[in-house]
C-alpha cells in the first residue's frame, strides 16, 4: 500500500498497482525504495480531486502502461471520438472539476487521464462558432474592434467560399 | 440575488461578512435550506450563476503545453474559430508546432521548397557564375490568386540533398494556408480566369512565377508575359519549329523544339522587378546564348541542372541527351528506349525517363557505360509524363493510370506501389488532341506534367489557348 498526502492534509492509502499509474508516484517510490511508512506528499492536489483521480487509476490499473516518452501525438491519441463508456461517464463532470483533474493528471503524470481530459475539452470546442466557444467557457472577448477585424482577415483563408 | 428591498447597507455588509466567515460546508447547508424558499425564476438565476462559476477557460488557464495538447486535437475550422476567441486563445492557436503537425497530418511534406524561392527572385545575383546562383523556380508551384502581396519570410534553404530540414521552417501557419488555398482552388475552381492572347497557334508548354509567365507555342515562338499587365513583353523568335518544352530559372531559359534543337536564352536581370528603373532599359532582352544540336527528331522535354550546368533532354528519336551548357556540347546520349521518350526528370545524377515504349527507365549519370539502371515495366500503353522526388516516381500513362514506383525498393525490378486510376482525380487538363482516347493523358507531343502532392495527384497541364 502507498500513503498519499493531499494538499489539504488528508491521508489517502491506495494499492501500489493503482498508485503507480502516476509516473510521479512511481518514480518517487523507486527513489525512496522500500520505506514502508513513507508518505508521498502531493502539494498540488486536493483530497477531493485526488480521490477522483484514484478512481480512474483503480479502474485502469490493469491497462498496459503507456510508452514512457511520447512527444508526438499519434493518430491514436489524437482521435477524440474513441472515449469508452466508463471513461465518458467518469469524465462527465463540471468544468471546474474537469479542470482540476487535467491539472492533477498533468502534475501526477498520468498520460491516459491527461489525454482523456484534453479530448473532452477538445470535444467541447469542436464544431462551435467563436461565440459559442466563448459562451461554453464563459470567456469575455478581449479584442478591440480593430484587432477583431485583423483576426477576421487573418482567418479569411479558411472560410468556405 | 438583490431582488427584495435590501436591508440597510451596513446590515447587509455585516451579514455577508458573517456568511463569508462560515465554513464552506455550513454555508452550503444554509444555502440549500434557503433555496426552496426562492420563486422558480430566481432559482433559475441562481442556478445560472452557479453554473457560470463552475466554467473554466481551459485554454487560457492550463499550462501552455496542456492547452496545446487540447488544440492539437482540433481540425482546421475549429482551430480558426478558437483563434478568434481571445488574445490568449489566439496566441496558442497560432503556435507553429501546432500548424506543423497539422501540415504533416494532412500528409503534406516539405521535401522540395514548398514555395517559389522568392528571395532568389528579389535578390541580385550573388555569385559571378549565374548558373550557380539560384535554384530554378519550381514549375509545379502556381501563384495563388489573392495572396501575392503577402511576401513570406525566407522559407527554406535546400540542403545538400535538396531536402530542407523541417526544423528550419518557421512559417508553418503560412505554409499550411498556402497549401490549403491551392488545394481548394484546384478542387472548387475558385481561381479567376485570365486569358493571354497573342500566340497564333496552340501552346505546348508554360512556366510561371509571381511576375511572369513564359509560354512556348506551335507558332515557333516563345512569349514572355507580364503577370501584372497580362501583356506580352517579349516574343522570342529563333526556333524553326514548334516550341515543345521549356524551363527557366532566374538567369536562363531553355527551350526545346520540333526543329530538333535546344536553345539556351539569357534571362534579363531586370525582368523580375518590373517596377525597377531599367524595366524598359536596353538590357531587357532575352538573347540566345547557345544552340544545342544533336537530337535527330523533336525535343519533347528537358530539365535544367544549373548547379552542374547540365541540361538533360529527351526526344522523339528515342534517346536522352545530356548537354554541357557552358561548352554547348552533348556529353552523353542515353540509349535504350525503343520509342519516343516523352518526358524526363532529373535529380542529382539520377535521370528518370518515360517513353511510348511503355517503360519507365532510371539512369545513373555517374555510370558512364551502362544503360538504364532500372527498367520499370507495368504500364500497358505509352507513358506520357513523370514526376520524381528522389525516391518515388509517379508516371502517367495513356493506359489511364498513374503508377507510383518506389526506388528504394528497387532491388531488381521495382514493384509499382500503386496504380491509381485517373478517373475522379482533380485533373485540370483538357486534351487538345482530337480523338485522344484518354483525355487526361494525351499522347505526345502534348505531355502534361504529373506533379507531386502527397495526398493528391495534381496535373499542371498545358491547354491550348486556341481551343
Amino acid at each position: 500500500m502507498v500513503k498519499l498526502l493531499s494538499s489539504d492534509n488528508e491521508k489517502i492509502t491506495v494499492a501500489q498497482d493503482v498508485a503507480v499509474r502516476s509516473m510521479l508516484i512511481k518514480n518517487m517510490l523507486e527513489d525512496i525504495g522500500d520505506a514502508e511508512d513513507a508518505e508521498i506528499p502531493l502539494p498540488n492536489v486536493t483530497a477531493r480531486v485526488l480521490k477522483k483521480v484514484i478512481e480512474y487509476c483503480e479502474h485502469h490499473k490493469n491497462d498496459p502502461m503507456p510508452p514512457a516518452e511520447e512527444d508526438e501525438l499519434g493518430d491514436e491519441r489524437r482521435r477524440s471520438d474513441d472515449i469508452d463508456e466508463w471513461d465518458a461517464d467518469y469524465i462527465d463532470v463540471e468544468q471546474e472539476l474537469l479542470f482540476e483533474i487535467i491539472l492533477a493528471a498533468n502534475y501526477m503524470d498520468i498520460k491516459p487521464l491527461l489525454d482523456l481530459g484534453c479530448k473532452t475539452v477538445a470535444n467541447m470546442i469542436k464544431g462551435k462558432t467563436t461565440e459559442e466557444i466563448r459562451k461554453t467557457f464563459n470567456i469575455t472577448c478581449d479584442f478591440t474592434a480593430e484587432e477583431e477585424e485583423q483576426i477576421r482577415r487573418e482567418n479569411e483563408w479558411a472560410e468556405d467560399r | 440575488m438583490s431582488d427584495s428591498p435590501p436591508p440597510t447597507t451596513s446590515t447587509a455588509d455585516d451579514l455577508l461578512a458573517a456568511l463569508h466567515a462560515m465554513p464552506p460546508a455550513e454555508l452550503q447547508d444554509l444555502l440549500l435550506a434557503l433555496l426552496p424558499s426562492l420563486p422558480p425564476e430566481h432559482l433559475q438565476a441562481v442556478t445560472h450563476k452557479a453554473r457560470h462559476l463552475l466554467l473554466r477557460d481551459f485554454v487560457a488557464l492550463l499550462p501552455p503545453e496542456v492547452a496545446l495538447a487540447i488544440l492539437a486535437r482540433l481540425r482546421v475550422p475549429d482551430l480558426v474559430h478558437a483563434a478568434h476567441v481571445s488574445h490568449a486563445w489566439h496566441a496558442l492557436a497560432s503556435d507553429h508546432g501546432l500548424w506543423r503537425d497539422l501540415y504533416h497530418r494532412h500528409g503534406w511534406t516539405a521535401h522540395a521548397p514548398p514555395l517559389p524561392p522568392l528571395d532568389a527572385v528579389f535578390q541580385p545575383r550573388r555569385t559571378q557564375d549565374p548558373l550557380l546562383a539560384d535554384p530554378p523556380v519550381p514549375r509545379s508551384v502556381a501563384s495563388v490568386p489573392g495572396t501575392r502581396p503577402w511576401i513570406p519570410p525566407p522559407v527554406t534553404v535546400a540542403h545538400e540533398d535538396g531536402c530542407p530540414a523541417d526544423a528550419d521552417l518557421d512559417c508553418w501557419p503560412y505554409l499550411f494556408q498556402q497549401r490549403h488555398r491551392l488545394l481548394r482552388n484546384m478542387r472548387h475552381g475558385t481561381p479567376s480566369l485570365t486569358v493571354f492572347e497573342g500566340h497564333r497557334e496552340g501552346i505546348y508548354c508554360i512556366q510561371a512565377d509571381p511576375f511572369k509567365l513564359i509560354s512556348g507555342s506551335r507558332d515557333n515562338t516563345v512569349r514572355i508575359w507580364n503577370l501584372r499587365s497580362n501583356a506580352t513583353t517579349h516574343v522570342l523568335e529563333g526556333h524553326a519549329g514548334s516550341v515543345l518544352c521549356l524551363e527557366y530559372n532566374a538567369t536562363h531559359l531553355v527551350t526545346g523544339s520540333s526543329d530538333r534543337s535546344i536553345r539556351v536564352w539569357s534571362v534579363p536581370s531586370t525582368h523580375d522587378d518590373p517596377g525597377g528603373p531599367s524595366w524598359e532599359g536596353p538590357d531587357d532582352t532575352y538573347r540566345t546564348s547557345t544552340i544545342l544540336h544533336g537530337h535527330a527528331e523533336a525535343v519533347l522535354n528537358l530539365r535544367m541542372d544549373p548547379k552542374h550546368h547540365r541540361i538533360v533532354s529527351c526526344s522523339k528519336d528515342s534517346t536522352i541527351r545530356v548537354w554541357d551548357w557552358h561548352r554547348g556540347a552533348c556529353i552523353r546520349a542515353l540509349e535504350g528506349h525503343v520509342a519516343a521518350v516523352n518526358a524526363v526528370q532529373m535529380r542529382h545524377d539520377t535521370v528518370v525517363s518515360v517513353s511510348g515504349d511503355r517503360t519507365v527507365r532510371v539512369w545513373d549519370l555517374r555510370d558512364h557505360h551502362r544503360g538504364a539502371v532500372h527498367q520499370l515495366v507495368g504500364h500497358v500503353r505509352g507513358v506520357a509524363c513523370v514526376a520524381f522526388d528522389g525516391t518515388t516516381i509517379a508516371s502517367g500513362s495513356s493506359d489511364a493510370t498513374i503508377r507510383l514506383w518506389d526506388l528504394r525498393k528497387a532491388g531488381g525490378a521495382p514493384v509499382p506501389a500503386h496504380a491509381v486510376p485517373t478517373n475522379g482525380l482533380p485533373v485540370g487538363y483538357q486534351s487538345t488532341v482530337p480523338g485522344a482516347a484518354v483525355a487526361q493523358l494525351a499522347p505526345p507531343p502534348i505531355a502534361p506534367n504529373v506533379s507531386f502532392a502527397a495526398d493528391d495527384f495534381v496535373f499542371f497541364a498545358v491547354a491550348s489557348l486556341l481551343d
